[in-house]
């Protein structure tokens, strides 16, 4: 558990994290189907029961359909979650990501309209924010919004957007100013309607056969002018504030996770006879896995405690973002090393392991050091912000 | 009454820091650490500021400052890369009762996998004998506290002996540790009287494994003190040496390697605070794995930040001149003493394997 060092909001933090503990200790928590429709019907349903029970927008204001609380507490409650082995809610990207946004910048109209539905999940949120030909320059983006009376008229393409398939609305990232200097302000932050006519959506499967993320195309869509976030061409702003929002409950969310990852592996590992466990090529991938683990858990009291001060965008976010993928993947990859060649077998048990999960867990902890900024962003960003190097 | 100090109430730091400004000026400490790491004068004026009775409790004279507390200083001694036995002055009184002057810890446990290497020492029916290779600072420390025994019950015991004891050969040993001295310590077959041992039996078990967990934990902070220094060291070449026209800062190749060394250091710092953090009321199995966890992590992670270092700084930094060299003679040598991070890794993976009710 990650201490929550806030003098007299200790104490009431401690109750919090009882009460989320007790009531997930007696909560229905779902098995997570892997087809991907039935896996959607039934985390939108857990994302349903979490919203009735009041354990969603705990951060946000009451007439946001919140819960009045702090940031701090959907954090406990992101950990709390974890640690229960029970699934996030479906909606991670309008909870962690568009939701913060839109409860920032929004007007009281968007918000009400907006928020209320999305933490209950009847409407499921994507992001437009990555094209084909902007990954890490993001904001050399080029899905174009036209001003045409009380609309915008959209054409481009969006890709690794989660869930577009299903996602009733798609925070969409893109250009009002093709002219602007420097290019990141003439972008701006649109609400999309995922029915609009002239959106095409496509799946992209992975290298781990999942198929969450889509390519998502933008053909003469036409969105109210009231749809606009912030105002016009101030969307990098906007991004780059929800980027920083998503990063804590994330890594708390993915602590557990891998910490789970790890359990499970030495209690598989445990159940080998004596000498065969003693192995130095075992002891020491597990011991590697534990250390990784221990740097990110550590890491992840100092992001606490800057979620606490509220800090907003700091380079040190980059660092804890350095130091999750490193920590994801050398867990990921010393268990990797432990199956040899049945690593080419899924349905071997090398060691007791299982292969499937093992190979699956190691391809998806490579994908940590791009998504969300790459690890060489992330260094850019360390070195220019934090450590004042001139730029080149 | 209780009135123990608090260390969150009292800078303990600053003051170090503002002696050894005055102290330990650039001239003064290169001639130390070209000395072989022993500063008599400097070790008796920190002495005289009290740092021996710093930790040592109130009942023996001591101020009584938990360990934890003593974090910063040890980083500190890194980053300023203090000569002297400072961690064995902090380490020893806070746990065993022992003389007031320099104490040295005779510790074979400060390998694993060099054990058989690194020698030992027995007391079998009131007798004492073996030797240990690598003492730190056996040859100037007034008294030695010696590490008796495998780490079993029926063997261990801690005993502590005069320096200047006739059975006790100590030979100074060359050493490449700059801020360091060594000596290799043979104990002639020497009767041990009752009040020359400190523990034994499972007390001496468990007061070994508290000695064993805080070397790691401050060997691990003064590597955290060593890669802060040689990060910003680093950081300021970088901005300052020109190659091309500009400088080397700017290069994306070199910026990485700077900003690795930052996430490197940070993350150690942020280990290092977690680890002192939780030590207080934590369970002895658990505090040791957690000081296995960090001394593992630090040897890697401050070699790596020393090493870089040196990619960054290029030809100069192998310069005696310079002064990176003290940095990462220091880091490779802290790293290795009380274990690097391939012997505590299979240490840790271990105890994960064996022992579940105390997975580190």
């Amino acid at each position: 558990v990650i201490r929550i060092e806030h003098g007299a909001d200790a104490t009431d933090m401690d109750v919090f994290r009882g009460r989320a503990r007790a009531w997930l200790a007696a909560a229905d928590v779902p098995p997570v189907p892997s087809e991907l429709t039935a896996r959607f019907t039934t985390l939108r349903r857990w994302q349903r029961t979490l919203f009735d029970a009041g354990w969603l927008g705990l951060g946000w204001s009451r007439e946001s359909g919140g819960q009045g609380l702090t940031a701090l507490h959907q954090f406990v409650f992101s950990e709390e979650l974890a640690r229960a082995h029970a699934p996030a809610p479906i909606g991670l990207i309008g909870l962690d990501v568009v939701g913060p946004s839109i409860h920032a910048f929004g007007t009281p109209a968007q918000r009400a309209r907006f928020l209320p539905p999305l933490l209950s999940g009847d409407e499921i949120w994507c992001q437009g924010f990555s094209e084909p030909g902007a990954g890490s320059d993001l904001a050399s983006l080029r899905t174009s919004a036209v001003r045409d009376g009380d609309q915008y008229i959209v054409d481009g393409q969006k890709v690794w957007t989660s869930w577009g398939p299903y996602a009733a609305w798609c925070a969409l990232l893109c250009r009002t100013d093709p002219e602007a200097k420097p290019k990141q302000a003439g972008l701006s932050y649109l609400l999309v309607d995922m029915r609009s006519p002239g959106i095409t959506v496509r799946p992209i499967v992975q290298m781990t056969g999942e198929a969450e993320f889509s390519e998502v195309f933008f053909d003469g869509v036409r969105v109210p002018s009231e749809n606009l976030l912030g105002v016009e061409n101030s969307g990098w702003n906007i991004a780059l504030d929800t980027l920083s929002r998503e990063r804590a409950n994330y890594t708390i969310r993915r602590l557990v996770e891998i910490g789970w990852i790890l359990d499970d592996a030495v209690a598989a590992l445990s159940r080998l006879p004596l000498r065969r466990r003693l192995d130095p090529r075992v002891t020491r991938a597990v011991g590697e896995a534990h250390v990784a683990m221990r740097v990110l858990e550590a890491q992840a009291r100092r992001a606490v405690g800057r979620i606490g001060a509220e800090t907003g965008p700091n380079p040190l976010d980059s660092i804890d973002k350095l130091v999750l993928n490193d920590a994801e993947q050398a867990v990921c990859g010393s268990l990797m090393e432990l199956l040899g060649p049945f690593r080419l077998s899924p349905n071997a048990r090398p060691l007791g392991l299982d292969s499937r999960q093992v190979v699956r867990d190691h391809y998806y902890s490579r994908a940590a050091s791009i998504y969300g900024g790459t690890t060489q962003i992330q260094r850019n960003i360390v070195s220019e912000r934090l450590l004042g190097l001139p730029r080149g | 009454m209780d009135d123990d100090i608090n260390g969150d109430d009292i800078d303990f730091v600053t003051p170090i820091r503002q002696f050894l400004d005055r102290r330990l000026d650039p001239e003064t400490h290169r001639a130390v650490l070209a000395a072989g790491g022993w500063a008599p004068e400097l070790m008796s004026d920190l002495l005289e500021l009290g740092w021996g009775s710093l930790s040592a409790p109130k009942h023996r004279g001591g101020l009584g400052v938990p360990l934890p507390e003593l974090r910063g200083l040890v980083e500190l001694v890194g980053e300023r890369l203090v000569p002297g036995p400072l961690v064995e002055q902090l380490v020893l009184p806070a746990l065993l009762d022992v003389p007031s002057g320099l104490l040295a810890f005779a510790d074979p446990g400060a390998t694993v996998d060099w054990a058989a290497e690194m020698g030992g020492l027995s007391l079998s029916g009131g007798r004492l004998a073996g030797r240990v290779e690598l003492v730190r600072y056996g040859a100037q420390a007034e008294h030695l506290i010696l590490a008796v025994g495998a780490h079993t019950e029926d063997t261990a015991a801690i005993v502590v002996l005069p320096a200047n004891d006739p059975a006790l050969v100590i030979e100074d040993l060359e050493s490449s540790d700059p801020t360091a001295c060594y000596a290799r310590l043979t104990v002639r077959d020497r009767a041990v009287a009752e009040s020359e041992i400190v523990a034994t039996g499972a007390a001496a078990v468990v007061l070994l494994t508290w000695l064993r967990a805080w070397s790691r934990i401050f060997a691990a902070c003064e590597l955290a003190g060593v890669a802060r220094r040689v990060l910003a060291d680093t950081v300021t070449y970088a901005g300052q040496r020109e190659q091309f026209g500009r400088p080397i800062g700017s290069f994306q190749a070199v910026k990485h390697l700077l900003a690795g060394m930052a996430q490197k250091t940070l993350s150690l710092e942020a280990l290092c605070a977690a680890v002192v953090d939780d030590a207080a009321g934590q369970e002895l199995p658990d505090l040791e794995a957690a000081a296995w966890t960090v001394k593992a992590y630090a040897a890697r992670a401050a070699r790596a930040v020393c090493e870089d270092a040196l990619q960054v700084h290029g030809g100069i930094g192998f310069t005696s001149e310079y002064g990176l060299h003290w940095y990462l003679r220091r880091a490779l040598a802290l790293r290795t003493w009380y274990g690097d991070e391939n012997e505590l890794t299979a240490v840790i993976g271990a105890r994960r394997l064996t022992s579940p009710e105390h997975a580190p």
